[in-house]
């Protein structure tokens, strides 16, 4: 039974809101105790006093605003973004596989950033996030380009050449890795394992005005896409100007990928499995889909990330291999239960 | 007599003058001002214990680089440390770092980014390498004298620097035949044969014992590379008087290599195996390891061009 809101129906969707509330809850709960948790010992009473302004001692107040908030908001923000991302290419290609990674957006940034780091070690570390940016883009692009056909790019298509592609990529990548140091190597494995370890607030604000730009812009635009679930020929007939409306659509899903993988390396399988995970637990329209799916992102990094620097402290667990390990018996739970993984 | 004073006081004030806190470091990141001697020091170079236990600092971290031994610390330096200092595992985690309460935070040899740099300093003082120097480049020297001028002890770490300076030298002149031999660095390395190439620290520390570098080596170095990988089709860089492999993993495979018995190095038993210790010291380059390796190494290699090598096949060095 689907609750449709918008157009389609005049029922508020309740089930959608009431886990829209309870999403948003576990977030701020991750949230609370990314704040109380970490190899640093505060107590949580000494914790409570450094966020009403009276740290016991200075390193208090480092540790809790300049290290395990800004951690945590990107770990967030991240998560939003990629989930983001994947509900709408999942949206958009009618497929329940599309994901960020599909369309090269991971692959892309992780050929530029590697090949950064072992063709120019003494490069500056700040060229990395722009660099991954860039890459991500070009990757999509040539995507794109190669998927489009006299039709424009179709689902398929769009899908097949980004599965090619992006091995493609990832073939070059595995290459530059064997042909560089043992050094170089290491740094740019711990690139490419999404470590949220070095967050700051620089990035809290840049994830941040991504987010409040990209968030209602994809929703907004989820609205007008919404015929699309009914195949590309019924959503013209239906009013709806398909490239326009498509190209829109992914160039917002790829910025926001972007932006997350520049911010803190490739994050797999969230853009993924968050769809499905919000699909599962409310079935809405597509406007309020986007919206669980992104804060399920959200909460799926933040949670990852929590339990990667919690459950072996002090030694640390990348983010981006917690989504990994927990997001393929997930992903795998989920098409064993069958059904609904074709279309969020 | 006023000269001789003013020789004096110069004498007396030099060593003080270099060591004045506060001191301000320039690093790749910016700029570091240490405020005072620093007493507790975290390091968390993938090296680090080695070069402050030698310079006498008992360090209150340590980072895990690889190897089985608990404290991070390896067999040359063992002895020096007396505590069980905090042990740093895989990523920087900044909390355990503040945790240590560290007066300096010494990053010579670590990978940092200016991310971390920048989350570093607000814990303590970073030492960092000097701009343009990327990645676990940083030359032994520099390491430690970089490290014992943030401490305060520059003159023990020159002292200790021109010690291993002058030890090469030593073994250089005790062997002067070594002069007209050529020699090759190499390793297999994701399954292909590896030759470190003349600006690998190590080839350069073999060469200053005396050895030549082997000219198909020379002839196919490229700038900034460190090493030069090979196919097995092409032995040319690996027939030299003397033919050194890394074998710290894979002994099964440099074995395997099917051009190494019509080697004239392998035949005539002047080759060496170094096995996981003396890899392990060579790479960690520091003021503790070196003379290590150079104490096993020496008669080893003095062996080896007497043609009583390491036999191929069944032994490795320590």
């Amino acid at each position: 039974m689907m609750q449709v809101a918008g157009p389609f129906g005049t029922r508020l969707p309740r089930r959608g809101l009431v886990v829209l509330g309870a999403l948003l809850m576990a977030c701020a709960g991750v949230l609370a105790g990314s704040l109380m948790l970490g190899t640093y010992g505060l107590p949580l009473a000494q914790v409570w006093a450094t966020l009403t302004g009276h740290p016991p001692e200075d390193m208090a107040a480092i540790v809790i605003f300049q290290f395990r908030l800004p951690r945590a908001l990107v770990a967030l923000a991240c998560g939003a973004l990629l989930a983001l991302s994947g509900a709408v290419l999942q949206g958009l290609t009618r497929n329940g596989l599309a994901d960020p990674s599909l369309m090269g957006v991971s692959q892309g940034a992780a050929l530029a950033v590697v090949a950064l780091i072992v063709l120019y070690p003494g490069a500056p570390h700040g060229l990395r996030a722009p660099l991954a940016f860039a890459g991500s883009l070009v990757a999509v692009a040539l995507v794109q380009g190669l998927a489009s056909g006299p039709a424009g790019a179709g689902p398929l298509r769009l899908i097949l050449m980004g599965v090619g592609f992006s091995a493609f990529l990832s073939a070059l990548t595995a290459t530059l890795l064997t042909h560089g140091r043992l050094e170089e190597a290491q740094s740019a494995l711990g690139w490419l394992s999404g470590s949220i370890n070095a967050a700051d607030w620089a990035e809290v604000t840049s994830l941040g005005l991504a987010g409040l730009l990209l968030i209602p812009a994809t929703v907004a635009l989820a609205r007008p896409l919404g015929p699309l679930r009914f195949g590309p020929d019924m959503a013209q007939g239906l009013g709806l100007s398909l490239p326009l409306a498509r190209g829109g659509a992914v160039l917002l899903a790829v910025a926001a990928a972007a932006t997350a993988t520049a911010a803190v390396g490739p994050l797999g399988f969230v853009g993924l499995i968050a769809p499905h995970m919000a699909a599962r637990l409310a079935r809405t329209g597509p406007g309020l889909h986007l919206a669980l799916s992104a804060i399920t992102g959200a909460l799926v990094v933040a949670l990852a990330d929590l339990a990667g620097r919690s459950v072996f402290a002090p030694v640390q667990i990348p983010a981006g291999l917690v989504t990994a390990v927990i997001g393929v018996p997930v992903f795998a739970a989920l098409l064993l239960r069958g059904g609904t993984i074709s279309q969020p | 007599m006023k000269t001789l004073s003013l020789i004096g006081l110069i004498l007396s004030a030099a060593p003080a003058l270099a060591q004045d806190f506060p001191l301000t470091l320039d690093h790749a990141f910016g700029q570091t001002v240490i405020p005072a001697a620093p007493e507790r020091v975290a390091s968390i170079d993938y090296n680090g214990a080695d070069n402050l236990l030698a310079l006498g600092v008992q360090p209150v971290m340590v980072r895990y680089w690889f190897g089985d031994y608990p404290r991070a610390v390896w067999p040359w330096a063992d002895a020096l440390l007396t505590g069980t200092p905090e042990v740093l595992t895989g990523e920087l985690n900044f909390e355990q770092i503040a945790a240590t309460d560290p007066d300096v935070i010494v990053a010579l040899y670590s990978g940092i980014t200016a991310d971390d740099y920048a989350k570093l300093s607000q814990i303590a003082p970073v030492v960092a390498v000097p701009a343009g120097v990327g990645d676990y480049e940083l030359g032994w020297q520099d390491q430690a004298l970089i490290a014992g001028r943030a401490l305060g002890r520059q003159a023990e770490a020159q002292a200790q620097v021109d010690a291993i300076t002058a030890r090469v030298t030593a073994i250089a002149a005790a062997h002067p035949e070594w002069a007209d031999l050529t020699m090759t660095l190499a390793t297999v390395w994701n399954g292909n044969p590896n030759v470190y190439a003349p600006s690998d620290p190590r080839v350069q520390l073999l060469g200053q014992m005396g050895f030549q570098n082997n000219p198909a080596i020379v002839a196919q170095a490229e700038p900034g590379a460190f090493y030069i990988e090979l196919s097995a089709e092409t032995p040319e860089p690996f027939d030299s008087d003397l033919l050194l492999w890394f074998a710290d993993e894979g002994v099964e495979l440099i074995e395997a290599e099917p051009f190494r018995p019509i080697l004239p190095a392998v035949t005539g038993r002047r080759e060496i195996l170094m096995g996981p210790l003396v890899t392990s010291a060579l790479s960690h380059a520091s003021l503790l390891s070196l003379p290590f390796a150079f104490d096993v190494l020496e008669p080893l290699m003095v062996d080896a061009l007497d043609g009583d090598g390491i036999r191929p096949g069944s032994e490795v060095t320590d």
